[in-house]
């Protein structure tokens, strides 16, 4: 009957389904070992909290729980939300569905044809995913340890007329990279110099092993005056992803739009589910203890991922030991191809995801991540193990015991 | 002050972005939600019929036996139970002719989203469901308005429209928000075969499917569709109306290619719909036809024949059919009355109702305007309507 491919609109070309993930499909099997996904692990999840308060949001409030709500999100929420970032009111928060969400939004705001945003070399390929429907060109600023590299922020701020920096300052996804304090001042200072709007991808920042947290982009604009910044986190790291409660921060004329836009893409964020996110927020003392247990539970994972990378994988393999997050990123001899890898490793019954597709400019091919996040001690030992294997067999070497 | 003004944001802007936003519907909503105001505007359930503590027992024995996978994410298609539970209730789907959306309002824009380009054509009826415009206007498209009477769209002026080579059709054929028409089972014959000979796709938007009062469902385009061999309709309906809107969940059921893509458009658009919304929408799925449904057909058949003596006794000029099914009633009132300003007055007396030329394309339809009997109790109906009534006559004494 009716030919559905001859209809799809030029956009589609740019949205396809990956490669990848049909191969991670394999990873499903029995003994396979995955460090694919970037998944938060599920034993953290506050299932007994989350079940308590449920109950209460029933008893107590359940015709509201189960109604239509505003599209601006609850009112508990963003206030919860504005409290935490410098400057900011209730008015400039707005409740996305994910933090994916957010990003879509601020793809149909900013992004159509002929527009040229800033990404980091690599950035996040969910980030691409939500800006490619939009068919923007991609202008990619390559990073050192710590982050984009300010002079070359700064040559593209010269040679292009960007609607947008997109930065993931904190345990960058897929980088693990920590953004430091003064790179993280110029970055800023460039976005209000050339007047380009940054967005900060927040996602990982509660997610820091050691030292302190560093100040978001977001505060440090609003010490220079602020509205040239627009902010992004989520729930789904701290508490759950299963409930798809996340929020932006931004100038109000920014937020303006976004409502508009929620409100054409699906009305409100489940009230339940916000609603069952903020009780479990408000309860600052448990929250605390939450973010703690994420913290020292990752770090122990990362620890033992670290151990094992030490001592299974290839002199010439190179890391950054990541301060936070959810991810080891490895950077492999030139010549390195990770697609092959991933065959040999899944061979092996182990995966990964090649860097490939988190770099805009098709670079990064000897690049691959690694997760640690919701994996047993034998399981990262394991799997490390098999990967050398098929690392060192790929590069015709000997195989480390 | 902030480094930047509104001009140097609208710079900034996407084409469809700058376009974006039309105050007046946001407004509403804040003066319908003010105390003492009685709101016949939203189209929002009764909360007498949302299953409240049904639902605090699901979600107490769902994050009990299954509370990790619950608060995990999940496959951007949905949950396999969900989609199969979805799939047995069409003829001839299984699992992968089904897409679960955050609202059926998530389904409309992706089904936009992956079908137009700017200035694609698409055949909407006049007037149509206006929360399906904010959807679609991200994609840019150009509307084809096709006319209507009280059995819903004009099949048989169908044909220049369709010779303008749309990208789709997109009707609500059962209890049309706003209008309440429900499209006759002779003209859904006709449609579904005039859009396959045309090789023009139908989206059916059928929302309101199980709300008619008499139990009287005629069959969807996606049955009469796939009886002539299928493929031709990407049908989307909700648990909204059903069990419970604030858990947002909904789908799409199509033809296999164009579901593919709604998912991979979907995955960047928000990952997945919340796996917790979808174990419990699948714990009481069972319930739905057997005990929610005649409940809430019940209850709004009753609010609807209050609000049918209501607009008797206090709205004489007004002209509507009285629905069969669904949540409005839609009114023309004397062509001199801008249901605009009448908003204003009704404002003053206590009552608001959505403007009915929000809903058409056009803009046009300046005398209508559309009831919703849903969600306030039969007490607010008889008042909001004399108040509405009030209204009216106020505008008629003040015109010259």
């Amino acid at each position: 009957m009716t030919d559905f491919s001859k209809l799809f609109a030029s956009r589609m070309q740019r949205v396809q389904a990956s490669t990848i993930r049909e191969i991670l499909k394999l990873t499903a099997q029995p003994g396979f070992i995955s460090f694919a996904g970037g998944l938060p692990a599920a034993d953290l999840f506050p299932v007994a909290e989350m079940r308590e308060a449920s109950n209460r949001i029933l008893e107590t409030q359940g015709t509201v729980a189960l109604q239509y709500s505003t599209t601006e999100g609850h009112p508990g929420l963003r206030e919860w939300v504005a409290r935490r970032m410098p400057g900011a009111t209730i008015d400039h928060v707005q409740i996305t569905s994910g933090s994916q969400q957010g990003l879509d939004f601020l793809g149909k705001l900013f992004m159509e044809k002929g527009a040229k945003i800033a990404v980091e070399a690599p950035t996040y390929l969910g980030a691409l995913s939500s800006f490619n429907p939009y068919e923007p060109d991609y202008v990619s600023i390559p990073m050192d340890d710590e982050g984009m590299i300010p002079e070359a922020l700064e040559a593209a701020l010269k040679a292009h007329a960007l609607r947008l920096i997109y930065v993931l300052p904190t345990f960058q996804n897929p980088s693990g990279r920590l953004m430091g304090l003064e790179r993280r001042r110029v970055i800023v200072e460039l976005g209000r110099k050339y007047g380009v709007p940054i967005l900060e991808d927040d996602a990982y920042a509660e997610l820091y092993f050691d030292g302190q947290p560093l100040p978001t982009l977001y505060a440090l604009d609003h010490a220079q005056g602020g509205g040239n910044v627009i902010y992004s986190s989520t729930a789904s790291k701290t508490l759950a992803p299963g409930l798809r409660v996340a929020w932006v921060v931004a100038p109000r004329e920014v937020i303006a739009k976004l409502v508009f836009i929620k409100q054409g893409a699906d009305l409100h964020t489940p009230t339940f589910n916000q609603m069952l996110v903020y009780e479990v927020l408000k309860d600052e003392a448990f929250f605390a203890g939450q973010i703690a247990r994420v913290r020292s539970t990752y770090q122990r994972r990362r620890d033992w991922m670290l151990s094992a990378l030490q001592r299974f994988m290839p002199e010439d393999m190179r890391w950054i030991v990541p301060q936070g997050g959810m991810f080891f990123f490895l950077s492999g001899a030139a010549g390195l191809d990770s697609m092959k890898l991933l065959e040999a490793a899944v061979a092996e019954k182990m995966a990964f995801v090649p860097g490939e597709p988190f770099f805009a400019d098709g670079t990064g091919k000897n690049t691959l991540r690694l997760s640690f996040s919701s994996a047993s001690q034998e399981q990262i030992e394991e799997g490390i193990k098999r990967l050398g294997k098929a690392t060192h067999k790929l590069l015709g070497r000997e195989v480390k015991e | 002050m902030e480094l930047h003004d509104d001009a140097f944001w609208q710079g900034q802007f996407s084409r469809p972005a700058q376009r974006m936003g039309s105050a007046m519907t946001r407004e509403l909503w804040k003066v319908a939600g003010r105390p003492g105001i009685i709101s016949l505007a939203g189209g929002t359930p009764s909360p007498d019929l949302l299953p409240v503590e049904l639902l605090r027992q699901v979600s107490d024995k769902v994050l009990r036996e299954q509370g990790q996978r619950a608060l995990q994410y999940s496959l951007t298609e949905g949950l396999p139970e969900l989609r199969e539970w979805i799939a047995s209730r069409f003829a001839g789907a299984t699992p992968d002719n089904v897409q679960i959306t955050t609202g059926s309002q998530q389904a409309l824009g992706l089904v936009a989203q992956t079908l137009l380009n700017p200035g694609d054509k698409v055949i909407v009826e006049s007037p149509s469901y206006l929360g399906a415009f904010q959807a679609f206007n991200v994609s840019m498209p150009e509307y084809l308005a096709a006319p209507m009477d009280g059995d819903g769209l004009l099949v048989d002026e169908l044909e220049p429209l369709l010779a303008q080579r749309p990208k789709f059709i997109y009707v609500l054929p059962n209890f049309q928000n706003p209008s309440g028409a429900t499209l006759s089972l002779e003209r859904r014959q006709k449609l579904v075969e005039m859009a396959r000979a045309y090789r023009v796709p139908i989206l059916e938007d059928d929302a309101y499917h199980y709300l008619s009062f008499d139990g009287v469902t005629l069959p969807t385009l996606y049955d009469l569709d796939h009886r002539l061999g299928g493929g031709n309709v990407i049908h989307t309906s909700t648990f909204s109306k059903t069990v419970a809107p604030g858990l947002r969940v909904a789908w799409v059921v199509g033809p296999k290619v164009a579901v593919g893509k709604i998912c991979q458009m979907k995955q960047g658009s928000d990952s997945m719909t919340p796996t917790f919304s979808q174990l419990l929408v699948r714990e009481v799925a069972p319930l739905i036809e057997a005990e929610f449904v005649p409940r809430i057909r019940a209850k709004y058949k009753l609010h609807c024949e209050v609000m049918l003596e209501a607009l008797r006794q206090h709205l004489p000029l007004a002209r509507y059919s009285v629905p069969k099914g669904g949540m409005f009633f839609w009114l023309e009132l004397p062509r001199g009355i801008n249901t605009l300003e009448l908003l204003d007055a009704a404002v003053a007396q206590g009552t608001v109702f959505v403007p009915g030329s929000t809903f058409y394309p056009d803009g046009s339809g300046h005398h209508t305007l559309r009831l919703s009997f849903s969600n306030a109790s039969p007490d607010n109906i008889r008042l909001g309507v004399e108040r509405l009534g009030k209204a009216v006559e106020s505008m008629a004494v003040t015109r010259p």
